[in-house]
C-alpha cells in the first residue's frame, strides 16, 4: 500500500511538473516519429512528452518556454540528431549541459552518408530495420536513466513493438518485391528516402520539380530536366512534393508528352489521427502502398 | 497521513504559471508561417504615385497593400525583407513574407503574411545589405547601423550595434558572422580597403588586398564582391579568417566604365554590371574573369548565371538576351514603351525574370530560357515604380 501511494505521489509530481530540480519520471522526445517509437517502448512506465506537433517541420518547429523547462527536468531526452532538429537543438544541448541524460537516435543506428555530399543522413526512419534496433536502444536508455520504471515491462513493450516493426519490414519486402526490378526507381524531390532505397533495393533519382511560378506558364525547357529523368527511369509515377500535383502531371503530359502520376509521400512528420500517418507504422504502410501502387505490381 | 502527503504534493504547484510565459521561438521561426513544397516568390513593389507598398504573390497572383510611404528613392532586399530608402532619410522595412532556408542538400520554403515591420529614422543609407542574422545600413556620414534580423522577422525594428567609420560613401556587408565594411582614408569620399568587424561593431581585421575607389558590393555563395577602380575584390572566409583576392579588369578601365553596382541572382556566381556607355560587364567568379560586352548604354542588366543569358534593357524599351560568353544577341523583345523611366529594373530568380513597367502599370514575367517569352503579365493596381523580389 505504502509503495503504491509513493508511486502515485511520484506520478503526481511528474504530472504537475514540479520536480524542484529533481529529475522527473519522464521522457521528452523531440520529433513526433521518435515520439511514437518511444511511447510504444515506454508504455505506461513513464510520462512521454513529444515536442514536435503533428504535421510540423522537424527542422524549424519551436517549443514554448514551458516545454524548454520540462526538457531540463526530464529523466531522459530522446532526439534525432545529425542536424535534424535545428530549432530545438540548443534546448537539447542546454538540457545535456544541465546533466539530463540524452540519447541521439540517428547516430546510434549506423547512419548512411548522403549520396550528394557524404555527410551523415539523419532520416534513418525510412529503414524499418534501423527502427527495430532503435526500439531496443530506447528501452536500454529508459531502463538506465528513468528512475522507478519496471525493466521487465519496458523490455516487453520493446519486444512487442519490435515485432510489429519486423512485421512491417516483412510486409514491405514482400510488397516492394512485386514491383518489377527495372521499375524500382523513386524519381523524387524528397531527400529522406535514401535509407528506404538502400534497404529495399530502390534507386533514388533526384528531380527538380518545376516551381509554382514556372507551372503557371511553362515552356518545354522548364520541364526538360524532369521529363528527361522520367523518360530515362521509365517509371509510371514520380513521388513529388508539389503544391499543384495535378497541374504538374497535366503540363508534363501536354508539353513534354510524359505521362506520369504525381504521388505525394509522407516524409518527416506524422500527421493527426485520420490524416493518413498518425503513427510510424501507418506512415510507412501508407508510403509503401503509394509507391507500390504508383510503380505497378 | 500518507494520503495527505500525496495531496500536498499534487497541490504544491497546481497553478500552471508557466503557461503565461510567452513561447521562446528559435531563429527563423515565425508564428503562422507555413512550410511549402516550392519557392514562394513575391515582389515587394513601391507605387510612387499612390505612396503605397504592395506585395505581389507570384504563385497565387494576389496583390496586397502592406504600407503607406512617402517618396522612396531606392529599394533593396535580403531575400525576405525589403528596405525602402525614403527621401526623408528614413528606411522603411517591409516583410515580404516569403523566404527560404538553405540546408545545403535541400531547401525549405516558407510563406507567411506580408507586413509592414517599421521604420528606421534618419538613416539616409548609401547601402543596405543583410544576411540571416543582421542587416547593415551604411549611412552617408560613414556610420554603419546593424539591425537585428531575428527581431525584424518578429516584426520589430531593433538596433544591435553601430560601427563608427570615417565619413565616406562605402557599403557594409554582413557575412560569415562578421561585417565586411568599406574603410576610407580621412577626407576621402570613397573607401580604399575592406575592414572586418565583429557583430558588436569592433574592428577585428583588415583585408590585405586594397580596393581603391571602392563602390558597389554583392554577396554570393563564393564570397563577397566589392567593386574597385582596378577590378573586383573577392573576400572569402577560410580556416585562417577572411582573405581578399583581386580579380583585375583585363585592361585599364576608364573611371566612367568601371562596375559600380552589381546585379545577380542570389546564389549565382556570375554578376552583371553596367559599363557606362560602353555596355555591360559580366564577372564570372568561378573562372575569375571579367567580360565586357560592348552593347552601348543600357538602362538595366541582370543574369541568373550558370550559363543562362545576360539580360539587358535598353532605353528604347527592348529587352535583350545575350550569350554570357560571346555577348552575341540570342533574342530580343520590345517589352516597354520608350523612353524607359528611371527605376525600371530586372529582378531574376532561377526560372523567371521580372521587369517593372511603370508607364503601363504592369510587371512582366519573362521566361529567359525561352527566347524572352512573356510568361505572364501582372496588373498591380497602380504604378510599379520600384521593386525587389523576396523568397528566392
Amino acid at each position: 500500500m505504502r509503495g503504491v501511494l509513493a508511486a502515485v505521489a511520484a506520478l503526481l509530481l511528474a504530472l504537475t511538473g514540479c520536480g524542484g530540480g529533481e529529475p522527473e519520471r519522464s521522457v521528452v522526445v523531440t520529433t513526433n516519429i521518435l515520439g511514437d517509437v518511444t511511447r510504444n517502448v515506454v508504455g505506461d512506465q513513464a510520462e512521454v512528452t513529444v515536442l514536435m506537433g503533428p504535421g510540423a517541420d522537424p527542422h524549424s518547429f519551436a517549443i514554448s518556454a514551458q516545454q524548454a523547462a520540462r526538457l531540463e527536468r526530464a529523466g531522459l531526452v530522446v532526439h534525432n540528431g545529425l542536424g535534424l532538429e535545428e530549432g530545438v537543438q540548443r534546448h537539447v544541448d542546454a538540457a545535456r549541459a544541465a546533466g539530463v541524460p540524452s540519447f541521439a537516435a540517428a547516430e546510434s543506428v549506423d547512419p548512411l552518408p548522403y549520396a550528394t555530399d557524404g555527410t551523415p543522413d539523419p532520416h534513418f526512419w525510412t529503414d524499418p530495420q534501423r527502427v527495430r534496433r532503435l526500439a531496443d536502444l530506447v528501452a536500454d536508455q529508459v531502463v538506465e536513466h528513468v528512475e522507478g520504471v519496471d525493466e521487465a515491462a519496458v523490455r516487453r513493450n520493446a519486444a512487442r513493438y519490435g515485432a510489429a516493426v519486423e512485421e512491417l519490414d516483412a510486409a514491405l519486402t514482400e510488397q516492394f518485391g512485386r514491383i518489377p526490378p527495372e521499375r524500382r526507381k523513386l524519381v523524387t524531390n524528397h531527400h529522406v528516402f535514401g535509407y528506404l532505397a538502400q534497404r529495399y533495393g530502390f534507386e533514388v533519382v533526384g528531380a527538380v520539380i518545376p516551381s509554382g511560378t514556372t507551372l503557371a506558364s511553362p515552356s518545354a525547357s522548364d520541364l526538360e530536366s524532369l521529363a528527361a529523368a522520367v523518360r530515362a527511369a521509365g517509371v509510371p509515377a514520380i513521388f513529388a512534393d508539389s503544391s499543384q500535383p495535378d497541374r504538374l502531371a497535366r503540363v508534363l503530359a501536354d508539353r513534354a508528352g510524359v505521362h506520369v502520376a504525381v504521388v505525394p509521400l509522407f516524409s518527416e512528420s506524422l500527421t493527426r489521427e485520420g490524416e493518413g500517418a498518425a503513427t510510424y507504422l501507418e506512415m510507412m504502410r501508407a508510403n509503401a502502398d503509394a509507391i507500390a501502387r504508383g510503380l505497378g505490381t | 497521513m500518507i494520503v495527505l502527503a500525496v495531496v500536498a504534493a499534487a497541490a504544491a504547484c497546481g497553478a500552471p504559471t508557466e503557461d503565461a510565459t510567452p513561447a521562446e521561438a528559435p531563429h527563423g521561426y515565425v508564428q503562422g508561417a507555413e512550410e511549402t513544397a516550392e519557392a514562394q516568390t513575391r515582389l515587394v513593389v513601391n507605387d510612387a504615385e499612390a505612396g503605397v507598398v504592395r506585395v505581389l504573390d507570384l504563385v497565387t497572383e494576389e496583390v496586397v497593400e502592406v504600407a503607406r510611404v512617402g517618396a522612396v528613392e531606392s529599394v533593396t532586399g535580403d531575400g525576405r525583407h525589403a528596405y525602402l530608402a525614403a527621401a526623408d532619410g528614413s528606411v522603411r522595412v517591409v516583410d515580404g513574407g516569403s523566404w527560404m532556408v538553405d540546408h545545403g542538400d535541400h531547401v525549405h520554403y516558407y510563406r507567411a503574411a506580408a507586413r509592414d515591420v517599421g521604420s528606421v529614422p534618419s538613416a539616409a543609407p548609401v547601402s543596405v545589405q543583410g544576411d540571416q542574422a543582421v542587416t547593415a545600413l551604411a549611412l552617408a556620414d560613414g556610420t554603419v547601423r546593424l539591425l537585428d534580423r531575428a527581431r525584424l522577422d518578429d516584426g520589430v525594428v531593433a538596433e544591435l550595434a553601430t560601427i563608427p567609420r570615417a565619413p565616406h560613401r562605402g557599403p557594409a556587408v554582413p557575412y560569415g558572422g562578421h561585417v565586411l565594411a568599406s574603410a576610407a582614408e580621412p577626407g576621402q569620399e570613397l573607401g580604399s580597403r575592406v575592414a572586418v568587424h565583429d557583430r558588436a561593431g569592433a574592428q577585428v581585421a583588415t583585408i590585405g588586398e586594397p580596393c581603391p575607389q571602392l563602390e558597389g558590393a554583392a554577396v554570393t555563395r563564393r564570397g563577397v564582391v566589392f567593386g574597385c577602380a582596378d577590378g573586383a575584390l573577392l573576400v572569402t572566409e577560410g580556416e585562417g579568417g577572411f582573405r581578399g583576392e583581386k580579380i583585375g579588369y583585363p585592361r585599364p578601365v576608364p573611371e566612367t566604365e568601371r562596375a559600380r553596382e552589381f546585379r545577380h541572382r542570389p546564389g549565382s556566381a556570375t554578376l552583371a554590371a553596367t559599363a557606362g556607355d560602353a555596355g555591360v560587364w559580366a564577372l564570372d567568379l568561378g573562372r575569375r574573369t571579367w567580360s565586357l560586352h560592348e552593347t552601348g548604354p543600357v538602362v538595366a542588366v541582370n543574369t541568373a548565371g550558370a550559363g543562362t543569358p545576360l539580360l539587358t534593357l535598353t532605353a528604347d524599351g527592348v529587352l535583350h538576351a545575350l550569350d554570357p560568353a560571346s555577348g552575341q544577341e540570342l533574342a530580343q523583345n520590345p517589352l516597354l514603351a520608350a523612353p524607359v523611366v528611371a527605376g525600371t529594373t530586372i529582378e531574376i530568380d532561377s526560372s523567371r525574370a521580372y521587369v517593372n513597367d511603370p508607364a503601363a502599370g504592369v510587371i512582366h514575367e519573362i521566361d529567359y530560357g525561352d527566347a524572352l517569352r512573356v510568361a505572364r503579365t501582372f496588373d498591380v493596381d497602380g504604378v510599379p515604380s520600384l521593386m525587389v523580389e523576396s523568397g528566392r
